[in-house]
């Protein structure tokens, strides 16, 4: 402690106290270890402090700017931290006490002591002073780990949340994945038992007339057994039919299926399809009922696919249609997109259907009737012009029957054919 | 169908006359249960479930022989709209249908049908059927008849 320097700063107004003061410090202290400054006002006393740090103030209360208490509260707004003793000329208890109260270290009646107990008094707030330093320096250390500590509780609880609520999520999802593979599942079970009765179907209809005829060849009718066969015949077509579209399916599920997209005219493609039913109209005296509009244009697609889709619409128009019926075919060409439509004299279907009939096995109730079908064929219709980035729905007509319709959009095109080389190439869906 | 029926055995088929109304929605499974049925039986058939419902309450049928997968009513709900009617009750019921799966039967039986028969069937195994049901209904009848014949106090003991 000897060897630090310790920089006093002397307020007085009174050259002689300021005089005394300093000679008892220079006689106390060695040479060099204690610095003093003086100031005569309160004005310079605050210049003073905000100039330079001290480690004790000695101070006069009665100074020409400032009297009494207020003095030490002036000097403890500009450095709370400051020593201050407090130099009185009076031996005054009670000025003393509110010194004390109200932040000086010790107070020192000027006088015939002051020489014995100005040192120690330094000495010993300066003591006070340190001690109450690390005290505070303490406590903020404490409080900064408190603060710290909170900081990082919050910070781990703030992580927990988190993790409890990425968990929560991550339940949801299985929760949700889980439904999904049950419902898939589900809907595994169900397409596995559908296809069993449609296979088991025909395959009754095969094993009962073959039957017959093994039984009969010897008594019966020419043109009984000529029925076995026909009946044999048809049911190993439907047979065959559903197995076709059983193996499109799985082509497209496994999405393994391409399209070939190409220029093509619409009209010589829709002509061509109408084409193939002219033994099946004439046979029932239906008959299909389709104008060439006025407006033509190429359009890409993919033939092939699209015939497939209209084969099955007009297909369906014609099983469901009476004897005698018409079936109206339609091209409505569109701002963005191309319409076919294929309206039939049917019996209809009911309305909570008419979105049902594109899944798979699904057959209207209305119109399932012996001439049977698959159950498939709408569906993969629907997936064919999903393939055309298109749609497909069912409507029913005002005067009964059924519309079949689907809409091909034009950006498709456009899109395709900026990407010049896209033409002829195989789209993988 | 390969083996025939011993003949004492194909001749009480022709005996057990009966009424039998026969229910399906395909063509060639009415040709086949008409093959089957129509010299040996009195056979009425029926392309869907309301049209079924109307010819039973007039025709009376010993058995009726019902499809499941049908246009309108499906043969579950056909099967509990006939076990409704009072004149039926002793009707005997068979699903025949090309639904194969154990739960598919169950409902079946759960409809109130006595027997199932799965497609495709054997001809001579079907018409051993027909005739055991047959056979079990007229004795149901006679039982009733003589329970109502009988006096009350034979009938307690019954």
């Amino acid at each position: 402690m000897n060897t630090q320097q310790i920089k006093i700063l002397l307020v007085d107004d009174d050259p002689q106290d300021r005089r005394l003061v300093k000679m008892i410090l220079a006689k106390s202290y060695a040479p060099g270890q204690c610095h003093v400054q003086i100031a005569g006002t309160m004005s310079e006393t605050i210049k003073c402090l905000n100039r330079d740090t001290y480690d004790v103030v000695l101070l006069d209360l009665n100074l020409p700017d400032s009297k009494g208490i207020d003095t030490i509260e002036k000097v403890c707004d500009v450095n709370s931290h400051i020593a201050i003793v407090v130099l009185t000329g009076l031996d005054d208890e009670e000025v003393g006490i509110a010194a004390i109260q109200k932040g000086a270290s010790d107070y020192l009646v000027k006088g015939k002591y002051l020489a014995k107990l100005l040192v120690r008094t330094i000495r010993y707030s300066l003591e006070r002073m340190r001690m109450k330093d690390e005290l505070r320096k303490h406590r903020e250390h404490l409080e900064n780990e408190v603060n710290e500590r909170t900081a990082d509780l919050q910070a781990v609880n703030e992580q927990l949340r988190n993790e409890i609520e990425e968990r929560k999520q991550i339940e949801q999802e299985l929760l949700i994945a889980k439904a999904d593979a049950e419902a898939a599942n589900e809907a595994k079970s169900e397409f596995l038992a559908n296809i069993s009765h449609e296979l088991r179907t025909p395959l009754h209809s095969i094993l009962s007339f073959a039957s017959f005829g093994i039984k009969k060849y010897e008594t019966a009718e020419p043109e009984k057994l000529l029925d076995y066969f026909s009946r044999i015949k048809s049911s190993g077509k439907v047979l065959l039919s559903l197995l076709n579209d059983l193996l499109d399916l799985v082509k497209w599920e496994s999405r393994k299926t391409s399209f070939t997209f190409e220029s093509a005219n619409l009209h010589r493609l829709v002509q061509s399809v109408i084409d193939e039913f002219d033994t099946m109209l004439s046979e029932r005296g239906l008959h299909f009922m389709y104008e060439q509009s006025d407006f033509d244009e190429e359009i890409v697609l993919d033939v092939r696919k699209i015939q497939q889709v209209l084969r099955n619409l007009l297909n369906n128009a014609v099983k469901f249609s009476p004897d005698g019926g018409i079936i109206d075919i339609d091209i409505h060409w569109m701002e963005n997109a191309v319409r076919v439509s294929v309206r039939d004299q049917g019996p209809g279907i009911p309305p909570d259907e008419l979105e049902a009939v594109f899944d798979k096995f699904v057959q209207s109730s209305k119109t399932k009737t012996g001439a049977g079908g698959t159950g498939l064929g709408l569906a993969l219709c629907r997936e064919i012009i999903i393939g055309h980035d298109g749609r497909i729905w069912a409507e029913n007509r005002p005067e009964s029957g059924a519309e079949f319709i689907i809409e091909i959009p034009w950006s498709m095109n456009k899109c395709r054919e900026d990407s010049d080389h896209s033409l002829v190439q195989p789209v993988t869906l | 169908m390969g083996a025939r029926a011993p003949k004492s055995r194909r001749d009480k088929i022709m005996q057990a006359q009966g009424k039998i109304l026969a229910v399906d929605d395909d063509p060639n499974n009415i040709a086949i249960l008409e093959e089957l049925l129509e010299n040996r039986f009195d056979l009425r058939v029926s392309s869907n479930g309301e049209q079924a419902l109307e010819i039973a309450r007039e025709f009376r049928p010993d058995m009726i022989l019902l499809d499941i997968m049908m246009p309108g009513i499906d043969g579950y709900e056909v099967c509990r709209r006939l076990r409704e009617h009072d004149g039926l009750k002793d009707t005997k019921i068979i699903m025949v249908s090309a639904r194969a799966m154990n739960s598919e039967q169950l409902e079946g039986y759960h409809a109130g049908a006595d027997d199932y028969i799965t497609k495709p069937f054997d001809g001579d195994e079907f018409l051993e059927k027909v005739h055991v049901n047959l056979n079990l209904k007229n004795a149901e009848e006679v039982h009733r008849i003589e329970r109502v014949k009988c006096p009350d106090d034979i009938r307690r003991f019954m």
